[in-house]
Formats: structure tokens, C-alpha cells, sequence
């Protein structure tokens, strides 16, 4: 053995407290703090994930199964074996109204032999068995690593089966290890492209929208579809948030494209713009502020007829006025505490910093996984000196970061959950497993609510870490 | 958690699809036994998926922290080879976690284009110490489909 090869491992067999960790050198230029006066760094982002850093990012065919999940009424096939169906089986919280086909779990569960010999047989003879007896609308194959390494031909058999069963038959080129989970979004769009167009578009009002990156999580579609329809605005499809192939099919007779996630759907937006000629813009639903420009933006952009704009008005008042008094109330509690954000999206976060505001609580770890130079200059933007802004962090970090900002909530997905009970501190689920509908007017008050419900529960004075606070720092 | 949309055909013929099947995959099983073991990190060589939907999968059933790295497999590790990515996340890991053990285990992508576990241990082990533990996942074998199976047929 090389004597200068040190040995990490044994070097110091002592764990180092959970603040003390160092980040690995490969993390170190995804990290910045906020300092006033220094002009706002590019984080170097979009990069593969380092290896070993247990990253929070998931695949690209976790990209692409989330995003054209909700599509109700079509068959989602995994072809792979058998994990990477189980652990994608209902696992968003996108709720229908009518079908609810998305929600099983169907598999082509490649064995030995399959991999050997090849799975095009098996995935032709489960196709037509899953549409005979489920007769969907539509059929989305997923292919996984395992079948972008044995070079199984989807492309061919989906259109085999198309022309069989007379469905559209869409192969998804998600093999995992293809990119990160941006590349997973952009096949799901490439997918999802095929079907615009071929659908009817007569009968759709002059000023229509499409909702572009909504997934109806918990039934929040339903809403903005609601304050769509009183604005007098015609909401054609919603992709993918309780959407039917059928709407899919004439979305591009829609004026304006409305794109929440920008992440997963900006891809499919700017198509629709190069094709169609139907321009987008970037809006968000959660909090007052973004709810009400996000109206307002739609209002604006159908400026013939002055109606919609008077109506919009009349709604944000009204919507405002009804949860005004009791958001002030929270705020109360609320005010001066601290917050750390990891989310999937960018955009995303910058809402969540703007709302977080609007409580009057303060931001001081901002993070996502898939955020883009763009979304990150503009979070060093707004957010506070000695903010923390970190791309694809991971579990140590993240508790590290909690630590050293001693935050009082964390903000973040299922992942996360345990890492903010284990140290002692407040938790909202703002990812696609919540219950609760946290987009519109009636979203922010859910939002404040359970913000409030975490941050002032009177558990956390029974954690070790709380009962010391100003005493010296102990490891939880 | 299932909704079945419609009747189901009888139970006697023959799919080749599965659906909703209570079956998961191999590398779960081994990252389950060796985050049982004190100190022992479970390290994935594969996709970051693999990890990630692994922890996900355990984290929302025992609600604890579940700490399972991955060696991140792009484009080039699947035609060239992931050894360097193999190096390179354990020592990731060691450096982060300083584990007593680090349980590697393969997964399907690993397996298919024919990774060589023991040279990459062997490397491993060369440089620092015998702390490495391999599982050879024998691919696409359930063993915990395998366990349900023997235990809801009767004797």
C-alpha cells in the first residue's frame, strides 16, 4: 500500500459534529452566500451530480414519469424491471376528476432472460394486453437504463401497437442515466408534443389560455381554473394537471401559453411558440403577489376586451379581502423567524422567498435541485445578505446549513422531513406529495396556516437542540 | 394505495405485464440489511435514481433519515465503465460520513453492461484498507418477492 495515499477513514475515526462537516471540493462552487455590494455569482449548475454526495436529485425517468403522470386517462407502462415501476407507483399527490387509470402501476418487469434476449416481445404482447382490457385514450412507454443499454426498438413497437389498437402509442426516451432529471422533463415534453395538434379546435373562445407545469396537486388546477373562468377567460387544457388526451390533442387553439413549473414545461412552451405561434409567459401561483400578476398577466395579454380586465380586479380584491385579516393574524406569529427552502424547482423558491416575506419571516438557506443560472442570479437578487444559495445540495448539508442559520422551519419534500424533525425543526411539505392545495388566493392562507401549525407547535421545546438555544451548541 | 378502474379478469390466465405488483427491486433489499448494520453507509453503483428512489421508498416508511449514496452513472460511465465514478463516491463517502463500513451494491445498470465488482473492491481495497463490502446483486432476482412468494404458498 501507498503510504501517501492517506486513509480518510481511519485518519480520524471521530464523527465531527453535523455543523462541522466540510463540504466535499466538488460542492464547494455550488455554494454562495449572499454579501451586499458584490455583484450576483453564476453557480454552475445543471451539472451531473457528484458521485458519493447522496444527492437529493432523482433520475431522468423520474423526470419524465412525473411530469405526464396526471395525464388521467392514459396508460403509463414502465419497460424496465420491476423498481423502477414500484417506486413510481402513485406517488404524486395529482388528483382527477373522473378517470383514474394513472394511478396503477404497470410494468413490463424485465427478468435475466429479457435482458439477454431482448424485451420488444414482451413489451409488444403487454401493450396490447393493457389496452384491450384498460382501453386508455393514449399510452405512454417509459423506457429505463436497462433498455437504453440492450437497445431494445420502442420507437417500432409503439408504432407497431398504435397502428393496431388505432391509440396513440408514445415511446418516452427516458433511460436514467441519459442526464440529470431536466433531460427527463424535456423527453416528456418531446412525448407529449406528439399529440399537439392532431385534435379539433373549433368552438375555442378568442381569449383562451393553456396552464403549462400544474399538476393539479391536491386540487389546485381546480381553482386556477376557477378564477380563470370568472375572469371570462376559456382555460383549454391544463398540462398535465387533471388533463385528457383529448384536451391535449387541441391545445394549440389556445392565444397564450401560461407556464407555472418552468423547469419541466418551458420546452414544450417554446414549441408550441415555434410552431403555433402562441406565446408564453412565466407566472407562479403561490402567494398573493405572484397569484394576482400571474391574473393580471392573462388580463393584460387579452387587452380587447376591457371586461376581463375589470373582472380580474374585482376578483383579486374580493379574494384578497377574504383572507387578509386572518394571514395578518399568522403574520403576527410569525414574524422574524427563519427559514430554509430545498425544493425541486428554482422558480419555484423565489416565490416561496417573496411569500415568506409577505409573513414577515426571513430566508437563510435558499436551494433547489434543477434551479438554472437564471433562477439562481435572480435569488441572490432578492434574497438577504448571508443567505445561503446552494444547487443540488445534500442531507449533511442541508443539516449543516440548518444548524449554522439555527432555522425555525424548513421547507422541502418527503426527503427532507426527517432531516428537519431529527434537528428539531418546523417542516412544510411544498412538494408534489402534499395534501394541501397551496396555490391561489385560498393556497396562501393554507400555506400561513401550516407554516404557523409547525413553526409554533410547542413540541420543539421538548428537542434537545431547542431546550439549549443561546446555551452552547449541542449536536442533536 | 391501488385503485383498480375496472374488473379484473379472472386470475387464471396468464399476464405478461404485472400491475400493481407488491414487488420491488433487488438493491432495496441490500440497502435495507446494510443500513441495519451500525456505521454502514449503503452505496448504490448506478444511477442516481436508484438511490434516490430507494431512500424515498424507506425514508416514508420507517419516517427516519435514510443515507444511501450512488456512484451518479451519466452517459460516458455506461459506455466506458463507472470505475472512476466508483472511486470516486466512496471516497466521497468517506471523506462525508467517515462510515465504518461502506455495502456496495450493484444495480441492474451495473450488472447489464458487466461491471467488475471485484477488481473495483480489489482497487479499493488496495488503497484503503479492507472497510469495503460487496453485495453481487444477481440481477433482476427479487429476494424480497422471493420471501413473500415462499411464504404465501402453501407447504
Amino acid at each position: 500500500m501507498n503510504s501517501s495515499n492517506s486513509n480518510p477513514a481511519t485518519e480520524s475515526d471521530a464523527v465531527p459534529p453535523l455543523d462541522m462537516i466540510e463540504l466535499l471540493p466538488e460542492r464547494r462552487s455550488q455554494v454562495v452566500r449572499k454579501s451586499s455590494g458584490i455583484p450576483a455569482t453564476d453557480l454552475p449548475c445543471g451539472k451531473a451530480s457528484t458521485a458519493g454526495s447522496v444527492s437529493q436529485r432523482a433520475c431522468v425517468f423520474c423526470g419524465s414519469r412525473v411530469v405526464l403522470y396526471p395525464i388521467c386517462d392514459a396508460l403509463h407502462i414502465v419497460h424496465g424491471p420491476i423498481g423502477c415501476a414500484a417506486y413510481t407507483w402513485d406517488i404524486r399527490g395529482s388528483i382527477s376528476s373522473g378517470p383514474q387509470l394513472h394511478r396503477n402501476s404497470f410494468s413490463t418487469d424485465l427478468q435475466e432472460m429479457d435482458v439477454i434476449f431482448g424485451g420488444e416481445k414482451k413489451l409488444e404482447a403487454a401493450l396490447l394486453e393493457l389496452i384491450t382490457h384498460y382501453q386508455p385514450k393514449a399510452a405512454f412507454i417509459y423506457s429505463t437504463c436497462i433498455v437504453g443499454l440492450i437497445g431494445d426498438d420502442v420507437n417500432a413497437v409503439c408504432k407497431r401497437v398504435g397502428a393496431k389498437t388505432g391509440i396513440p402509442v408514445l415511446p418516452v426516451h427516458s433511460e436514467g442515466f441519459k442526464g440529470t432529471k431536466k433531460d427527463g422533463y424535456q423527453a416528456a415534453c418531446e412525448a407529449v408534443y406528439k399529440l399537439v395538434g392532431t385534435g379539433d379546435t373549433a368552438g375555442i373562445s378568442p381569449h383562451s389560455i393553456n396552464i403549462l407545469g400544474e399538476f393539479n396537486l391536491a386540487g389546485e388546477t381546480w381553482i386556477l381554473r376557477d378564477y380563470y373562468k370568472r375572469m371570462g377567460i376559456e382555460v383549454v387544457a391544463c398540462i398535465t394537471g387533471d388533463s385528457r388526451i383529448e384536451d391535449i390533442r387541441r391545445c394549440h387553439g389556445a392565444k397564450l401559453n401560461l407556464v407555472q413549473c418552468s423547469g419541466s414545461m418551458t420546452h414544450l412552451a417554446k414549441m408550441l411558440e415555434r410552431d403555433h405561434g402562441i406565446p408564453f409567459k412565466r407566472v407562479s401561483y403561490f402567494g398573493i403577489e405572484d397569484m394576482s400578476a400571474a391574473l393580471y398577466e392573462a388580463a393584460k395579454f387579452f387587452s380587447d376586451d376591457p371586461t376581463i380586465m375589470f373582472r380580474t380586479q374585482q376578483l383579486v380584491r374580493e379574494e384578497i379581502a377574504a383572507i387578509y385579516p386572518e394571514l395578518q393574524r399568522y403574520k403576527q406569529k410569525l414574524v422574524g423567524k427563519k427559514v430554509a427552502i430545498y425544493v425541486g424547482g428554482a422558480f419555484k423558491a423565489l416565490s416561496l422567498v417573496r411569500v415568506l416575506r409577505l409573513l414577515g419571516m426571513e430566508t437563510a438557506v435558499v436551494g433547489s435541485q434543477t434551479g438554472d443560472t437564471e433562477d439562481y442570479r435572480q435569488l441572490q437578487e432578492i434574497s438577504d445578505p448571508g443567505t445561503i444559495i446552494v444547487d443540488d445540495s445534500n442531507p449533511l448539508e442541508l443539516a449543516k446549513f440548518c444548524l449554522e442559520k439555527d432555522v425555525d422551519l424548513f421547507i422541502g419534500g418527503v426527503k427532507e422531513r426527517p432531516i428537519a424533525y431529527k434537528l428539531g425543526i418546523g417542516f412544510c411539505d411544498h412538494n408534489h406529495e402534499r395534501k394541501e392545495p397551496l396555490a391561489g388566493f385560498v393556497g396562501m392562507l393554507n400555506f400561513a396556516k401550516e407554516v404557523y401549525a409547525s413553526v409554533a407547535s410547542p413540541v420543539w421545546q421538548f428537542a434537545p437542540r431547542r431546550a439549549n438555544r443561546g446555551k452552547e451548541a449541542v449536536r442533536p | 394505495m391501488s385503485i383498480i378502474t375496472q374488473e379484473e379478469e379472472p386470475r387464471s390466465k396468464n399476464f405478461t405485464s404485472t400491475r400493481n405488483a407488491c414487488k420491488l427491486c433487488t438493491p432495496l433489499g441490500a440497502c435495507l440489511v446494510f443500513r441495519g448494520v451500525e456505521g454502514c453507509i449503503p452505496f448504490l453503483h448506478g444511477s442516481q435514481g436508484c438511490s434516490t428512489y430507494i431512500r424515498r421508498y424507506l425514508i416514508s416508511h420507517f419516517r427516519e433519515p435514510m443515507d444511501i449514496a450512488s456512484s451518479n452513472f451519466h452517459e460516458e460511465s455506461a459506455i466506458f465503465g463507472g470505475s472512476s465514478n466508483f472511486q470516486q463516491g466512496t471516497l466521497n463517502v468517506m471523506r462525508q460520513y467517515q462510515p465504518q463500513l461502506i455495502g456496495a451494491a450493484t444495480t441492474c445498470l451495473a450488472e447489464t453492461i458487466g461491471e467488475d465488482m471485484p477488481r473495483l473492491l480489489h482497487d479499493l481495497r488496495e488503497k484503503y484498507g479492507d472497510r469495503v463490502t460487496a453485495h453481487r446483486d444477481r440481477v433482476h432476482r427479487e429476494a424480497i418477492a422471493a420471501r413473500t412468494w415462499t411464504a404465501s404458498t402453501p407447504p
